[in-house]
């Protein structure tokens, strides 16, 4: 069964507030690119236009419209990440080139979805290798999409690439959202490269899409247990603390413990899911429209061992 | 008794009434559909049960309340054992509650890809099977034969239909409550292999009616077809939003079907998360 695909125009929507975007030479550290922005309204547009920003030496983050990449330039070629589409994927390599010369030597995806994973053409036209969990493997074929590059190299657990004196890890902890996600760490560790698995700031939207719920939460778990200083985000905000992690952790604990108290309370069945409320997180960008939903997700977790 | 509640409250909400105070929804009937072909269970949730001249093939539990109701329904029409149980797929909301069966000795089978479902997610009220298939299983006891048949990845990816030979009647579990539009944001289907199985279906010319894992006792084909109908209206209304720019707040809002599609049961609760189930398949392959 194919489904055949036009041009799909990236519809994840998150709030962002708007981190600067400095493209000189030596970089702000670390702090000032993390210094706080006022909480923003929720507009649920996503940020128009492409920025691209020096993180460290050799470490950029680029982005356009809604959805983030990471790139590294060594002395060796350039490895990129997650393509997004042909139209970004364009954009990016232009990107690219206004700082190296170099050429594009490997891609990496982080999971397989399309919002991520389309439009590397480009890359492979120029010979980057694709890089990719295995288990991606089995979703490309089982739903094809002509937009997608086959990944050239797969690995079952977590993988290292190097290439010029430089390494990108690529951590794999099983099955999250979807079962191939790898969260990136560049040398020297200092930063993470997380998509889709945290919103800073966020409730979670909606229903949840491919979370599965336990092994989400396990895996939030093991990402607190890294030692690291900021979170590259897929989306939102170009950077976070890792105290995000924890926020998005306590807060799925928080669901899952009213979930499960809601159900023991001897309340409607039909009406649980307007009971569940965590307000400790009703600060959360989104919380009001999306609670309910949350709420249903757990619901179904806990009602089919979904 | 809870768990089964909030499960069924999870399947149902599509055909519950607003306040379930009436709880209608539960009561339980028996309602033989073709000879030995009975259907048995109540809109919550639905058993198929085979009478045969060497004893009884029985499919989902449900719970053990549930399995000790339909125990004693099936004692009704005869004094003879159930020599088997079949799970129609991996969920709790119909696998749950099988120990009466097999404390009288019954057989457990399911679909072989059920089980790791089963053993990476223990449940305490699970019987585990005792025999999986891997296809297609044609089942004879006594003087009757069900076929067990595999679509593949459906809702979930150990789902089987189940026909007597011989016989009209299909019991489809979950892949279509009659008259309905499906949960909201679909829990465990996939939708284009959803629609694949639907139409794979409904080209066999060997059935005319079914029974359903939740629902009214059997429906006409005609509600299998509409609901696959409904689907492919569903698809083809948010691939054209996606296309002509929209994001997911606008298709959202303003995700409409045809008339026929709105006089579903749940559609005005249901079509915008269903809009934005299908959304993020076509968005990010899922």
């Amino acid at each position: 069964m194919i489904m055949t695909i036009k041009s799909i125009i990236v519809g994840m929507t998150f709030v962002f507030f708007a981190a600067s975007s400095l493209a000189a030479e030596k970089g702000p550290s670390i702090e000032e690119l993390m210094k706080p922005a006022p909480n923003p309204a929720w507009n649920g547009f996503a940020l128009a236009g492409h920025s691209t920003t020096k993180l460290a030496d050799g470490l950029y983050a680029f982005r356009n419209t809604g959805t983030r990449s990471i790139f590294m330039v060594t002395d060796d070629g350039v490895i990129a990440t997650d393509p997004i589409n042909a139209e970004t994927a364009k954009i990016f390599r232009a990107e690219i080139a206004k700082v190296t010369d170099q050429p594009v030597k490997y891609v990496v995806y982080s999971h397989e979805h399309w919002d991520h994973v389309q439009g590397g053409q480009i890359f492979k036209d120029e010979g980057a290798q694709f890089i990719a969990h295995e288990n991606c493997v089995a979703h490309f074929y089982d739903l094809p999409n002509p937009n997608i590059v086959m990944p050239d190299i797969t690995f079952s657990d977590d993988y290292t690439l190097e290439l010029g004196g430089r390494t990108l890890d690529l951590l794999y902890f099983g099955p999250n959202h979807g079962d191939c996600m790898v969260v990136m760490r560049p040398d020297p560790g200092d930063f993470l490269f997380v998509v889709d698995l945290v919103t800073p700031g966020g409730a979670p939207l909606g229903f949840m899409p491919d979370y599965a719920p336990h092994h989400y939460l396990r895996t939030l778990k093991e990402i607190e247990a890294l030692d690291y200083k900021a979170i590259i985000g897929g989306h939102g905000a170009m950077l976070s603390h890792p105290s995000a992690v924890t926020e998005r952790r306590q807060y799925l604990e928080a669901l899952m413990a009213a979930t499960q108290q809601a159900m023991a309370s001897g309340g409607n069945p039909f009406e649980l899911h307007k009971e569940i409320r965590v307000s400790e997180f009703a600060h959360l960008r989104g919380y009001e429209s999306r609670i309910e939903d949350n709420a249903r997700r757990m619901l179904a977790f806990y009602g089919i061992g979904w | 008794m809870r768990l089964f509640l909030i499960a069924a409250a999870v399947c149902l909400a599509t055909i519950a009434p607003a306040s379930a105070q009436s709880l209608d929804i539960f009561k339980k009937t028996t309602t033989e559909v073709a000879p030995g072909v009975y259907s048995y269970g109540a809109f919550s949730a639905r058993s198929l049960f085979v009478l045969t001249n060497d004893g009884v093939i029985t499919t989902d539990p449900v719970s053990a309340k549930n399995a000790a109701d339909m125990r004693a329904a099936i004692a009704e029409v005869t004094d003879l054992p159930v020599k088997y149980v079949i799970y129609s797929h991996q969920h709790w909301d119909h696998v749950l509650g099988g120990q009466i069966f097999k404390d009288e000795g019954a057989t457990f089978i399911s679909h072989d890809k059920c089980i790791p479902h089963f053993t990476r997610h223990p449940n305490d009220e699970l019987v585990m099977p005792d025999r999986t298939v891997t296809g297609d299983h044609a089942l004879t006891l006594g003087d009757k034969t069900l076929k067990l048949m595999y679509f593949g990845h459906n809702h979930g990816d150990c789902m089987l239909v189940m026909q007597v030979e011989g016989t009209d009647v299909l019991y489809i579990n979950d892949l279509v409550t009659p008259y309905s539009v499906g949960l909201g944001f679909m829990p465990d289907y996939d939708p284009g292999e959803w629609v694949r199985t639907l139409h794979e279906l409904e080209a066999r010319n060997d059935w005319t009616q079914f029974i359903g894992g939740h629902g009214i006792p059997v429906a006409p084909k005609d509600a299998m077809v509409q609901r696959r109908r409904y689907m492919e209206a569903l698809m083809a209304a948010v691939l054209n939003g996606i296309e002509n720019g929209k994001r997911l707040e606008e298709l959202y809002d303003t995700i409409e079907l045809a008339d026929e599609f709105q006089e579903m049961r749940g559609y005005d609760t249901h079509i915008r998360r269903g809009a934005e189930r299908i959304y993020h398949f076509y968005t990010m392959g899922w």
